[in-house]
């Protein structure tokens, strides 16, 4: 008997609601979370966009201010994530033994500010500052002391900046001692994470995980995307499916679901979203980063898509809902539609689709597990969000988006698909919940 | 009190368990570019640390590290691939080529498809000197009289311009995910990719996860391992802040000491290593040679405290047990512990007390060494490139020595090899390893039977 995982919570902190309850209206009525940038200045950058989380103070989700100093926004949104998770699930003290309780979380590398890193070096070295000032510059003269305690780091600056330590906060918040997982792919990992906590459950590893990703807006990844090219430059959110090859908008934020195994969520009485059903992780090498020439094909993107279904025992005929990735391109073309053209053929066209990035922006480790809490919605109140601002481009011509108003439908299975930038495709698959 | 919903029987949901056989391995390490050189100088005691070379630090209090030497990538890369081979994949490149072929596997002649590729490994921290560029000028200089006028709290950066630097290249990160990335592309393997991140137990939990990708049949064949390049500006200036590194400059050799009453931190260390894990039949059936078969993994977080390891050793004793669940093993059975022994007064403590917490009594007669006495701390890598020591240790009943083990701690009083390579009998063994922060996770091979 294969053992069945059902998600019983949700926490959300994103640029459109800091909880489920805010979170599911603001996407029905396509509220748009996006705005200019308001955390960081960069007035030389040319991405100006992006999809902020507002309102958050890490004091309602129990993160004692002594601590924070150790915890840099990614950090404090997953852990805040996690609290509302569990919150959410009604799972109450020990309910789970903690070497029971497994935690997978979707991470995006080194977290620190070129600035930080910067005064870190020269203060370890004890040397003050020598830096190459142009003559005449309004600085030249003002000497800079790396003793200056204004200019300091704190002491344990590195453990705010390595990229497990959202897991290891959330294992001391919450007393979780079981299996934990940081997964690293940038875009899927959020998803990869939820699919792999599925996993993990199934295989009999752990009953109970607490699985989703997690990601900040900060300088480091800001200049690096855009050194690539992948950030667009317009001012406001990028229509979904955009092939204009303007580049994406950045979205933050974090997203965790409490997954359980489906009977002993029964037996405590937990409230049940939906079963998680199917998972596929599939490596593109093709579409690295976009660089190859064989950007265009889409069969990778399509066979994530069937692994999952079949990781489900599911035919394409059975998916009443898919929530697309619908990322912006930064290289021309449509891969996604011709990939669900592909997979679903004659049936694609009646097929419901939204996504949700023209609201949020492209969340990162963060996005694949917001697309997954979105689908799981949409399985638990039989209610398909709008995807606003979708492009009207001639291949999206055939097929159902729902671009206006929210739809209600009688959903039984959706996919939720997340298509990694640098080629990490993962789509998951969410079924009503039945006993 | 409030009931338990724990799942007694989970084990057993587990049907009949494919079984996963370790058919090759590579590395490159601070002791040699291949397994062979790396092993013959470990089982001699040799020390890989020297001072540090890649880069000026003679400013940092810290110059001393185990850099891998006279490293040369010959493999063809393309164009425009290039700018994302860092130091770190190009090692994980290299070993794993050393991997395929020490496992006889031919690639041209396998379904790629079945081939998947798990690596544990860091993203590649900025280059400094990338960054005085970025600064040269001197809008570095508004940019911290910002900061000293906020009081330290200032985030933002006035004038930064980047644009003269910014090409189609990335220059400030190569995130974590390129190593495997790059091994799909350069070997054109078309299976699944999966790529973790917890710091010093990254590559293990790679292998744990690459073991269950074949029990769950999501791949017949996995390369699997770590690859890590930490010898920066970065992580000096980073490990030395938090006290991490020891800090014996004069002694290089005599730096790293795991389980020594002078023990003083650990040493930074870079390389990678490469596993070919296999189903066994499908092992079976192209007569590949078996060097081992990993029958356990399994995984723990301390939820303890960020800066230290718990003193009782709970948390560490969750991920050994779980492996030893999992194989279906009892605490008898293994007779060769590769432990996580970084050096640090901390970690060497805990992990003696957590040994204890598992074996009780039968801990005292088990060999426990640290690799790391001679290789340094490799940290993402770390526990790949200890697990295939190991497993040349099952292979050559052979078990290396603990170097620079002199002034005996109390606290760690388990039987650690001291200085000279033992011949023993080795059936089973465990690997530990432990990360920053509290994550776990250890692995069991056992001789192929």
């Amino acid at each position: 008997m294969i053992r069945r995982v059902v998600v019983t919570g949700l926490g959300i902190i994103s640029p459109v609601g800091n909880s489920t309850g805010e979170v599911w209206p603001s996407l029905l009525n396509s509220k748009d979370g996006t705005g200019p940038i308001s955390s960081f200045a960069y007035p030389s950058f040319p991405a100006k966009t992006a999809g902020e989380v507002k309102n958050f103070n890490p004091r309602d989700y129990k993160i004692k201010p002594k601590s924070l100093k150790l915890m840099n926004k990614t950090i404090q949104y997953a852990i805040a994530s996690a609290y509302l998770a569990m919150e959410d699930s009604g799972i109450e003290g020990e309910a789970y033994p903690p070497e029971n309780s497994g935690l997978a979380l979707g991470v995006d590398g080194l977290q620190y500010s070129a600035e930080e890193f910067f005064l870190a070096c020269y203060e370890s070295t004890g040397k003050d500052l020598r830096i190459n000032v142009s003559p005449g510059n309004k600085y030249a003269d003002i000497p800079i002391h790396t003793n200056d305690p204004n200019l300091s780091v704190h002491p344990l600056w590195p453990l705010s900046v390595l990229a497990n330590m959202s897991l290891c906060h959330i294992s001391i918040q919450q007393q979780f001692q079981g299996p934990n997982l940081a997964f690293s792919s940038i875009d899927a990992s959020g998803a990869q994470s939820i699919g792999e906590a599925f996993k993990s459950i199934r295989h009999g590893e752990s009953d109970f995980y607490l699985a989703g990703g997690s990601y900040a807006l900060n300088t480091m990844s800001f200049m690096s995307l855009s050194a690539m090219g992948l950030l667009s430059k317009e001012t406001g959110a990028c229509p979904a499916f955009d092939s204009s090859e303007k580049g994406f908008t950045l979205g933050e934020g974090s997203v965790v679901m409490v997954l359980e195994e489906k009977e002993l969520a029964e037996k405590r009485g937990g409230r049940i979203y939906a079963e998680i059903t199917g998972y596929s992780s599939y490596y593109d090498n093709g579409s690295f980063y976009r660089v190859s020439s064989k950007d265009q094909d889409p069969s990778g993107l399509s066979e994530c898509i069937k692994q999952s279904l079949s990781c489900a025992s599911l035919s394409p005929a059975d998916i009443d809902y898919i929530h697309a990735d619908g990322r912006t391109d930064i290289k021309g073309g449509a891969p996604e539609i011709s990939a669900l053209k592909e997979v679903f053929g004659k049936n694609a066209g009646n097929i419901p689709i939204s996504t949700s990035k023209p609201l949020t922006g492209h969340m990162l480790p963060a996005s694949g597990a917001f697309d997954a809490a979105s689908t799981v919605l949409s399985v638990y109140h039989d209610m398909i969000p709008p995807a606003k601002n979708c492009s009207k481009q001639e291949a999206l011509k055939g097929l159902n988006i729902i671009a206006e108003n929210p739809l209600e439908k009688q959903i039984k299975n959706a996919v939720s698909n997340t298509f990694g930038f640098s080629g990490e495709h993962t789509s998951l698959v969410f079924s009503k919940y039945k006993q | 009190m409030t009931a338990h919903y724990a799942d007694k029987n989970r084990y057993k949901a587990k049907k009949e368990k494919r079984r996963v056989v370790i058919t090759g391995v590579g590395a490159v390490t601070p002791l040699g570019n291949d397994i062979e050189s790396s092993w013959q100088n470990l089982i001699n005691g040799k020390s890989g640390i020297a001072p540090i070379t890649l880069f000026d630090a003679s400013n940092y209090p810290v110059n001393i590290a185990a850099e891998v030497k006279n490293f040369h990538l010959d493999t063809a890369v393309p164009e425009e691939f290039k700018p994302f081979l860092g130091r770190s994949t190009s090692f994980c490149i290299k070993a794993a080529e050393e991997a395929v072929k020490n496992a006889g596997l031919t690639l041209d002649l396998i379904d790629t498809s079945d081939i998947g590729i798990s690596i544990g490994s860091d993203e590649e921290s900025a280059n400094f000197s990338l960054f005085e560029k970025m600064f040269e000028n001197a809008d570095i200089l508004e940019l911290l009289m910002a900061r000293k006028s906020a009081n330290g709290n200032s985030h933002s950066f006035p004038h930064l311009d980047t644009s003269k630097h910014l090409g189609k290249i990335w220059p400030f990160r190569r995130s974590a995910n390129i190593a495997a990335s790059m091994l799909s592309i350069l070997q054109n393997i078309q299976g699944p990719i999966r790529t973790t991140s917890s710091a010093c137990a990254s590559s293990a939990q790679a292998i744990g996860k690459a073991v269950r990708m074949i029990q769950d049949n999501d791949a017949e064949v996995m390369l699997t391992g770590g690859c890590d390049s930490m010898i920066g500006e970065f992580s000096l200036t980073g490990f030395t802040k938090i006290r991490a590194l020891s800090k014996n400059n004069d002694d290089p050799e005599g730096a790293s000491r795991p389980f020594d009453m002078k023990r003083d931190g650990f040493v930074l260390g870079e390389g990678s290593g490469i596993l070919i894990l296999e189903e066994l039949s499908h092992a079976q059936k192209r007569c590949a040679k078996i060097l081992g078969e990993i029958t356990g993994y399994g995984s723990s977080s301390n939820a303890y405290k960020l800066t230290a390891t718990p003193e009782n050793g709970h948390g560490p004793d969750i991920a050994m047990k779980a492996a030893i669940d999992d194989a279906d093993c009892d605490i008898d059975e293994v007779d060769y512990i590769n432990a996580h022994g970084t050096s640090t007064y901390l970690n060497d403590k805990s992990e003696t007390a957590a040994i204890k917490n598992v074996f009780h009594d039968r801990a005292y007669q088990i060999p426990v060494t640290s690799n790391k006495s001679m290789m340094g701390h490799l940290v993402a890598s770390a526990a790949a490139i200890e697990l295939i020591l190991s497993t040349l240790s099952l292979n050559s009943d052979l078990i290396p020595p603990t170097i620079n083990y002199e002034n005996p701690d109390p606290e760690c009083d388990l039987d650690y090899v001291p200085n000279e390579s033992r011949n023993k009998r080795v059936e089973t063994i465990l690997s530990n390893s432990f990360a920053f922060g509290g994550q776990n996770a250890s692995i069991l091979v056992k001789k192929f039977q």
